[in-house]
């Protein structure tokens, strides 16, 4: 469905666009100006991702980076997706059942165990912070990338937002390791939001960060 | 010229490398060229955070941390520690993969869906402490304190369990600890003896070790078990009581496998021997004995020959134990045991053990019943706090009761509404649907309350009946306890020590600890003005004041402050001094006999075994103590399930094989869930079965646990109160077999 119209480079050329449209909130810091557009926006992308699949709270289905959602899925001519979300975010109990859906899928399931943890070390070793934990955790202190001691560093949220710190510096290797990285656990992942999932919400993010961290070639 | 071989070389080299020594240039070589390569499981580069104190079981060994980029890679004992030194046990270890686990309480949630089913929604901390204290205060407006009940259990429900007890006011909290397990021997002893007792018997300095069914070295405390293999391996002679061939048994010099609930018949028996034949220390128990006159008319009730009948042991073992234990008076232990509810006849057992002791004088002495004497320490109090009104205690129908109210009145009231309706409950760290008998009442009652707050690190069986269900950091991530005790030396002063549990890690996810939990729920309960600390570490230092101690200093002393004791624990001569009524050992309790209990040690007979049904014996293993180490990935790899222990001439004559599958239905009717694996063994009396305890999860939320092996507690519906304590007996359920749907009877 419209896959195939699917690839880096078309998504490179949405954030190309759009990097100049919304988000000013990322337009902090001088040196970022300095790097190309398209590096740019790739930082601006993974951020956008790493707040979209973290817990939603209240404004969240009105929010810009929603509706960036729907109208980028629109241009990928994903418009099932995108009218999908667009129906769902208008109805009127939206954010408690997206949040069910995310408590469910991703922290603890009343039925089950929560069906996609979302942490890389939970497909690669069924453990969280374990030895690939610690490794993810050394490429960030050598990019000087600290998080809050609480958080679990190879969580998806803050392997996006270390991809954007990278991409936004312009280091195109760490980027690539990780997203090599990330090739290695998340198609898992995909698959169990993908079955698991009651509605098209977190299919369709993931499908959006599987385009994403690819393989250019691919 | 021959070839040159390989073999050749290495010898013309190593001949060469005498004269002239390549060695050293070639390491500092090699050194450079070495690369920065850390091996996989190498601890290269952590830093040791000493503090830790365990709390995998209840024993508390400290702990250093081995933690690097923030992930904790080690547990190991803390090597300043006197008490289990650089020990740690299966579960210690295993520790990492609590704080690691992908299945633990992470977020605050509420429950919208139906308790028992529930569904969660993520909530702020916020939002569930608001309906906390909204919920808890309107059942407290509404049925008054004795309205709320608690369930606490480990360090960090202390601090909640006070809150509730002394300035909301109940009396209906009930802890497993003293409930469903050790309650009721450290009643009998205090009865006895004026103080309670601990496990922590002189078992390394003894002659004999004398122990009833215990699963010493199943159930690994660190320094608990170190002691017991020093007592073994200075030769002391071990005697053990157990219808199962357990760890101990297999260590015995003597064995006995007893029928199962009828050990005090055998303790009366010796101990009438021991009077009878004048065995027993004549003058320790004139001095520091009251009562011998109707203890020895008691005990004449179970004269050798009967006793052996009624326990099925030979009358010559029972002589044999007597006089063993008599000749190696004083230096013999008498172990209290750790769980000690069973039958419902235990404090009676239990006053005989400690009775025992005293006829053989070994108390306080070298290899008898002496605790090492712990430093004092100071305590938090609840500002402006009072004891619950006695008018709404349940617990006084039991005046040998521990501290709280037992479980089954406050069950009971939640269900009737009598004599006055339960309507919120505080289940803080306590799995009650595994720990309490009886399970179907326990859901019962959980759904008559109006609201149930669940606080815990993993899910368990009963967080799924929370409405608002609060997640902690585990003990590696928090401040909560003083671990303090001493060490008994033989020819010096003993030593004391105090190590507090500080964090090695710091908490994951988004848990609040539970100082901080009870202080905001207390504020949005209106007592305000009694919160007494603000934070953990306040809370900590006020206890560690009255030792000259703080955080701070015990943290410059790697986590653990040591110093010589100015008190001796064995006794110099006999002048001894006991807190009872009567000033001396209570062989006989006049306040026993007031109230109208048998005052001596006395036999009641276990509920009898229906025909076709075995004993249902249950006891630990090496890698489980409490539901939240079910989920342990490495624990559970260790013992995947709890095979079921049947006698080997029972199954061949029921056609079960070593390696089937079976389920287990109890005298009630009630089927397990799940089914388990059979060990056939002769190590198991004929009428009874063993089945590990820690197995048979039901929360689906819990990966690894769910239905892995079999929930002895979902057999164990005999309502086996305790008449003195009010404490759960909870081995007095009997089963059969189910196989391919098929029941099958014991043939006895
Ligand atoms: S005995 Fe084992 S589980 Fe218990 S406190 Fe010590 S190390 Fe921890």
């Amino acid at each position: 469905m419209g896959i195939i119209y699917w690839n880096v480079k078309a998504i490179h050329a949405i954030i190309f666009l759009w990097s100049y449209l919304t988000f000013a909130q990322f337009l902090k810091s001088g040196t970022m100006q300095q790097h190309n557009a398209n590096t740019f926006g790739a930082s601006i992308i993974y951020n956008w991702l790493s707040y979209l699949v973290d817990y939603p709270n209240k404004n969240f289905l009105y929010s810009n980076e929603v509706h960036f959602l729907i109208s980028l899925l629109e241009s990928l001519r994903l418009t099932q997706n995108a009218h999908g979300i667009q129906a769902f975010a208008s109805t009127p109990d939206a954010l408690l059942r997206l949040q069910l859906e995310y408590t469910r899928l991703f922290i603890q399931d009343g039925k089950r165990p929560a069906a996609a943890p979302p942490y890389a070390s939970f497909y690669l070793e069924h453990r969280l912070w374990g030895e690939s934990t610690e490794e993810i955790m050394r490429l960030y202190k050598t990019h000087g990338f600290n998080l809050p001691p609480n958080e679990i560093p190879d969580a998806l949220c803050w392997e996006l937002a270390f991809l954007a710190h990278v991409a936004e510096q312009g280091d195109m290797q760490t980027e690539g390791l990780m997203l090599q990285h990330m090739r290695t656990w998340f198609p898992i992942f995909q698959e169990y939001v993908e079955t698991h999932a009651e509605h098209i919400f977190y299919p369709t993010l993931v499908k959006l960060i599987q385009i994403l961290i690819q393989k250019e070639d691919s | 010229m021959a070839e040159i071989t390989r073999r050749h070389f290495l010898q013309a080299a190593a001949l060469a490398a005498a004269s002239i020594p390549l060695s050293r240039a070639i390491k500092v070589y090699a050194e450079e060229k070495k690369p920065d390569f850390v091996p996989k499981g190498s601890f290269e580069d952590t830093q040791s955070i000493a503090g830790g104190v365990c709390e995998m079981c209840f024993w508390r060994c400290q702990l250093v941390g081995k933690v690097r980029n923030g992930r904790l890679v080690k547990l190991e004992g803390n090597p300043k520690s006197i008490d289990n030194g650089k020990a740690i046990c299966a579960r210690g270890n295993a520790g990492i993969m609590l704080a690691y686990d992908a299945n633990r309480l992470k977020y605050p949630m509420k429950n919208i869906g139906e308790r028992g089913n529930p569904k969660w929604q993520r909530i702020s901390w916020e939002e569930a402490l608001d309906e906390c204290g909204k919920r808890l205060k309107a059942v407290l407006d509404k049925y008054g304190p004795q309205g709320i009940s608690m369930f606490p259990h480990g360090a960090s429900a202390k601090y909640p369990m006070d809150f509730f007890e002394t300035v909301v006011g109940t009396p209906n909290i009930s802890e497993a600890s003293f409930f469903q397990c050790r309650g009721v021997r450290d009643q009998a002893y205090l009865t006895t003896y004026g103080h309670t007792c601990d496990e922590n018997v002189d078992m390394a300095n003894a002659k004999v070790i004398f122990l009833t069914g215990s699963h010493l070295g199943e159930n690994i405390h660190v320094s608990h078990t170190m002691s017991y293999l020093k007592g073994l391996e200075n030769g002391a002679k071990l005697i053990v009581i157990d219808p199962r061939f357990s760890a101990a048994a297999s260590k015995a010099d003597i064995w006995i496998p007893i029928r199962p609930g009828t050990d005090t018949a055998l303790l009366l028996a010796i101990m009438n021997h021991l009077i009878t034949k004048g065995l027993y220390d004549k003058a320790f128990v004139q001095a520091n004995c009251t009562g011998f006159e109707e203890f020895k008319k008691a005990c004449s009730l179970w004269p050798a020959k009967k006793a052996a009948k009624e326990c099925d042991v030979p009358e010559a073992q029972i002589i044999k134990i007597a006089e063993l234990l008599a000749q190696n008076a004083p230096n013999v232990a008498i172990h209290p045991g750790r769980f000690s509810s069973w039958y419902g006849n235990d404090f009676q057992r239990i006053r005989a053990l400690a009775c025992l002791t005293a006829l053989l004088g070994a108390y306080k002495v070298p290899g008898g019943f002496t605790n090492p004497i712990s430093p004092k320490t100071g305590s938090v109090k609840w500002k402006d706090a009072a004891e619950p009104d006695e008018k709404i205690n349940m617990a006084e129908k039991w005046p040998f009761h521990p501290p709280g109210t037992p479980t089954d009145a406050i069950r009971n009231a939640g269900i009737t509404g009598k004599p006055y309706p339960i309507k919120a409950t505080v289940i803080w760290g306590q799995n009650i649907v595994q720990t309490i008998p009886n399970q179907a009442m326990t859901i019962e009652f959980l759904k008559k309350q109006d609201f149930v707050l669940c606080v815990d690190v993993m899910p368990t069986d009963v967080t799924m009946y929370a409405d608002i269900l609060l997640p902690e950091p585990t003990y590696l991530e928090r401040y909560d306890v003083i671990k303090k005790g001493g060490k008994l030396s033989t020819n010096g002063p003993d030593k004391q020590y105090i190590a507090a549990r500080m964090p090695i890690i710091t908490p994951l996810h988004d848990v609040k600890d539970s100082i901080f939990i009870t202080n905001e729920i207390a504020k949005r309960m209106g007592f305000e003005r009694h919160i007494p600390v603000q934070n953990q570490e306040e809370y900590v230092n006020k206890i560690l004041e009255p030792a000259g101690l703080s955080l701070e200093k015990l943290r410059a002393e790697n986590g653990i402050h040591i110093e010589e004791s100015t008190k001796k624990a064995y006794r110099n001569g006999n002048e001894l001094e006991f807190e009872t009524p009567s000033g001396k050992i209570e062989l006989f309790s006049k306040e026993l006999a007031e109230k109208g209990f048998a005052g001596a040690p006395a036999y009641t007979p276990p509920p009898k075994r229906p025909a076709g049904y075995a004993h249902l014996l249950f006891g630990r293993v090496p890698v489980h103590s409490f539901t939240r180490t079910q989920n342990n990935l490495w624990l559970h790899n260790e013992m995947p399930e709890n095979a079921l222990w049947i006698n080997d001439k029972m199954a061949a004559k029921m056609g079960i094989k070593d390696g089937d599958r079976v389920k287990l239905v109890n005298q009630d009717g009630l089927t397990s869930a799940t089914d388990t694996v059979v060990l056939v063994t002769p190590g198991i009396k004929t009428d009874a079965v063993f089945l590990p305890h820690g197995y048979g999860m039901r929360n689906p939320m819990l990966e690894i646990a769910k239905d892995k092996g079999m929930d002895d507690q979902s057999l164990c519906s005999a309502n086996c109160v305790d008449p003195q304590t009010g404490t759960h007996g909870i081995r007095a359920n009997f089963v059969r077999l189910v196989k391919d749907g098929k029941t099958i009877s014991f043939p006895i």
